[in-house]
């Protein structure tokens, strides 16, 4: 069915009809945008998240903000996304008007639980050698964990890291059961798939071609990755 | 310089230490050696508090920089006007004569007061808050401060990774306000020229054999320009062909009158430069004494026994 042979001919129709290709990459900015902003969300959650947790070990005035660091990654790790979402957008966040930012704190929030333990396993991994060196000269432990620590624990988690951005990418697919309309942030790749379905009363070929769209994004933000780590690799030859 | 009084320190149950004192002065070069496992680096270790002594003081040029908290509240509380009244309330209700009391027992009485939760309106009195500010200016030195007095070279050197030798040098000081970034540069400099390194200053420490790493870790501690310098066993991680230019740069600072505590089994470089040896076994000083002491003319069974399987 792939194959018969009209098939090539109807992908390019979706690709070259303008509508289409609207709806298309209006929903690839969005996935895009999502995405990114969940991502950054993600990482400033993630590095504090893995900060305290580290640090609550010595410091009793952290021993309550590390307890609810842990019932967060236990909760949003232990919690399909997708009800995440359906709590965050029906429930916690369901004041009009408020769907877009619903939806990107629930992925981010999601996101920061995951990269806050990759995280805290990269600078568990450093040797303890260093953090000593730089607390013997009497740096503060704040110092150590920026200038010493976290420069060699993000470099060796940057590969895992980017692992949890590309599964993100291919998550905020689901925001189309919270539903959504052209024009906003939340009409993503997967609900131009639809729209166009819709239109073209077949739903496989439109599949297709944003496939190949995720793809296309997938690939860049493997690229990115990849580029990080060898700027990284560079600033320590070993 | 440093003054270690009555420390213990257990892990878990096992006690490392069991009550040890000590007192390094300046200028001195004391090693202290003893069989592995008998407590040597945490005593090191418990004098610039990279481990915190579960019971005891550590003073630093007569300031206190172990565990002031305890140690602050407890002495204020003694010295604390306010807390006098309190305090002789209840001795006269108990019946001690205050005089009379070791400052163990002192402590125990305030222990006594403190579950009574008497002490909490005192602890949060205004006067009370101001006395202790005067008081820890007075008598104690922060930790980090303190550590900027004293270097510390480790067995496996510890040197930055992430950071070429030259930011490896300039790294404290520079963040520590204690320097331009100009002056440590030309400290770490001159330094990295008297190691004969200075070719090596933009490599990472990967590049750099055993015995550079060390040297590097023991200049790097230099550019703070510390008071005294601890060692704990700087050339065991190396190979034998590389001991000697450790040992020889160590030497030179022996030489130009750094006060050293060093851990090390290298006891030909003890008999050579220390003034004073510290012979650990099972968490206590065994014994102590000048090198013709402990090397010629050994007391306890445990240090010739020692010495028998060393030299
Ligand atoms: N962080 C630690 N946790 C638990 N036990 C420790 C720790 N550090 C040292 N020890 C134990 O304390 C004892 C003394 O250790 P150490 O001071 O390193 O001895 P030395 O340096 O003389 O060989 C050893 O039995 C060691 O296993
Ligand atoms: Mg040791």
């Amino acid at each position: 069915m792939l194959f018969q042979a009209g098939f090539f001919q109807e992908v390019k129709e979706v690709l070259t009809t303008k509508e289409f290709m609207i709806y298309i990459l209006e929903g690839f900015k969005n996935t895009f945008l999502m995405t990114l902003i969940a991502a950054l969300i993600g990482l400033v959650l993630g590095f504090l998240v893995a900060i305290i947790k580290i640090f609550s070990q010595d410091n009793k005035f952290l021993k309550i903000p590390a307890f609810i660091c842990n019932c967060y990654t236990t909760i949003i790790r232990g919690t399909p996304v997708a009800l995440q979402l359906f709590i965050m957008v029906f429930a916690i966040l369901a004041i009009p008007g408020f769907k877009e930012t619903a939806v990107v704190l629930t992925f981010g929030i999601n996101s920061g639980a995951y990269v806050s333990e990759n995280i805290r396993a990269g600078i568990l991994s450093i040797d303890k050698g260093q953090t000593e060196a730089g607390r013997a000269m009497g740096l503060s432990s704040l110092t150590t964990m920026i200038k010493i620590v976290l420069p060699q624990a993000i470099k060796n988690v940057i590969p895992s890291i980017g692992n949890e951005f590309i599964a993100l990418v291919k998550e905020t697919a689901i925001v189309s059961m919270v539903g959504s309309t052209f024009g906003k942030l939340t009409f993503d790749l997967n609900q131009a798939a639809t729209t166009i379905s819709k239109d073209t009363a077949n739903y496989l070929i439109p599949a297709i071609v944003v496939a190949i769209f995720y793809l296309i994004l997938v690939y860049s933000i493997t690229l990115l990755i990849k580029l990080f780590e060898r700027r990284f690799r560079q600033s320590d030859q070993r | 310089m440093i003054n270690v009084k009555n420390v213990s320190k257990n892990f878990g149950k096992l006690q490392v230490l069991k009550d040890v004192s000590c007192e390094i002065k300046k200028g001195e070069k004391v090693v202290i050696i003893g069989p592995s496992g008998s407590g040597k680096s945490t005593l090191l270790r418990c004098m610039n508090l990279l481990e915190k002594p579960s019971s005891g003081e550590v003073w630093l040029d007569n300031k206190l920089i172990s565990d002031m908290d305890i140690y602050l509240h407890d002495d204020l509380i003694l010295k604390s006007n306010i807390y006098h009244k309190k305090l002789n309330k209840f001795i006269e209700e108990e019946k001690i004569n205050i005089n009379q009391l070791s400052r163990f027992e002192q402590l125990k009485i305030i222990e006594e007061i403190k579950k009574e939760k008497q002490i909490k309106p005192i602890l949060e009195n205004k006067i009370f808050k101001k006395e202790k500010r005067a008081f820890l200016k007075e008598n104690c030195l922060n930790i980090n401060d303190a550590r900027k007095k004293m270097g510390m070279c480790f067995q496996h050197f510890n040197l930055f990774n992430n950071l070429s030798i030259i930011n490896n040098l300039i790294l404290a000081p520079v963040s520590l306000h204690l320097m331009s970034k100009q002056e440590a540069i030309e400290k770490a400099t001159s330094l990295l020229q008297r190691i004969g390194l200075y070719e090596k200053k933009d490599e990472y420490p990967s590049k750099l054999s055993g015995g550079q790493k060390q040297r590097v870790a023991i200049i790097r501690s230099l550019c703070m320009n510390p008071e005294v310098m601890l060692f704990d066993e700087p050339t065991s991680a190396l190979d034998p062909e590389m001991v000697g230019e450790v040992l020889n740069l160590m030497k030179d600072l022996a030489h130009d009158g750094m006060t050293m505590v060093v851990v090390t089994h290298e006891m030909g470089f003890a008999k050579e430069i220390s003034s004073r040896v510290l012979f650990m076994d099972e968490g206590k000083i065994m014994e102590e004494g000048s090198p013709n002491d402990i090397f010629l003319h050994p007391k306890s069974p445990r240090l010739i026994d020692f010495l028998s399987k060393v030299l």
